[in-house]
């Protein structure tokens, strides 16, 4: 796998887990200007999503999700895709346009600095803030061997 | 494949795809009737009728067949990515083929289902010049259809759809109630000949 789909595959993640309203704050500004045609219009379905018993095990189907996709072109002629979980339409539609611009020389870099990255930050932040929430609550067992020791 | 070539299927996927099925449906029933189908836009050389019946009927469990000049990396693209239906190389085994007059598959090699299951047999969709209930300069092969959902006669005009469907449709030398199912696509205008019609050429 080259490293243009890993940094492609990366803001694509980046862009379906981000909170909705950070996603519009931060890329207003960015997409006022640009025209897109949409090639796929925001659609809700279904997915199947399978797991692996332990993360390693045999596979089986864990359960039916709804996913939001959307395919869109930019004036730049690249497309933009966006698979996210959930019903959110617009979220979908704002993914794949950022998605689309992503890809271009000219906005690429700038993009990456000015939603990528705080967006990451954000959610570095909610998950660590979970973390340690968790983190508090645990419950040691010092009766209870543990492990190896 | 390239990007530039991709373009919107259904606006509403959902409203457009029904609709696109009730006309369907209904020239289905009533051999020869005229309407419009116009959900989709064209694809050169692809017709808007033609691509909303296709983005309407197709999906990934039917295998389309493309005549030789529909064939295009637009139209395959195009189809692939809105209705992920296999496109296939043989006509003998495709669930749906498409064609124009000049390129028509050998009619004789379609499916046309099993006695227990009639319904396993081919679609086929041919794309014509032009459509017409009034015969005129373009549309001037005049087909007189009978038969169930047509009150007494039907004529239908339309241009050239090519001698050997034309020999098919008059012959019907499949065993009922196996055959083949026809629709005819010019423009945004459908209609259908199912099996079950009798056809005399005027």
């Amino acid at each position: 796998m080259n490293s243009i789909q890993q940094q492609r595959q990366h803001w694509m993640s980046v862009l379906a887990r981000a909170p909705s309203d950070l996603l519009y704050r931060l890329s207003d500004e960015a997409i006022k200007e640009i025209g897109f045609e949409i090639i796929r219009a925001p659609e809700i379905g279904l997915t199947q999503v399978r797991a692996r018993m332990g993360n390693q095990g045999d596979r089986f189907n864990l359960g039916d999700m709804t996913l939001t996709r959307c395919v869109v072109r930019s004036e730049m002629d690249t497309l933009g895709y966006s698979y996210i979980a959930g019903r959110n339409q617009q979220h979908a539609l704002r993914a794949a346009q950022l998605d689309a611009l992503l890809q271009t020389p000219c906005m690429g870099e700038a993009l990456q600095e000015r939603v990528i990255k705080p967006i990451e930050a954000a959610l570095e932040q909610a998950r660590s803030a979970k973390q340690q929430e968790t983190d508090e609550t645990r419950v040691d067992f010092f009766t209870l061997v543990r492990g190896e020791d | 494949m390239t990007t530039a070539q991709l373009q919107q299927g259904f606006m509403e996927p959902v409203h457009d795809a029904q609709q696109a099925f009730r006309t369907l449906m209904k020239v289905m029933s009533e051999p020869g009737l005229l309407r419009t189908l116009n959900q989709a836009d064209g694809i050169a050389p692809m017709s808007p009728a033609a691509v909303t019946t296709l983005l309407a009927l197709l999906d990934q469990t039917t295998s389309l067949w493309l005549s030789r000049s529909l064939s295009t990396a637009a139209v395959c693209s195009n189809l692939s990515f809105h209705s992920g239906a296999p496109l296939i190389d043989d006509p003998a085994i495709a669930d749906f083929a498409i064609a124009v007059p000049a390129e028509l598959p050998e009619l004789d090699r379609l499916r046309i289902g099993e006695p227990d299951y009639p319904d396993r047999s081919c679609t086929l969709l041919v794309q014509v010049e032009q459509l017409a209930t009034e015969k005129n300069t373009a549309a001037s092969t005049g087909l007189r259809l009978s038969g169930p959902g047509i009150p007494g006669q039907r004529t239908l005009y339309l241009s050239d759809p090519g001698a050997s469907l034309l020999r098919y449709l008059v012959a019907r030398p499949d065993p009922f109630p196996q055959g083949i199912d026809l629709i005819l696509l010019a423009g945004d205008c459908v209609t259908a000949i199912p099996r079950t019609t009798q056809v005399e050429v005027i």
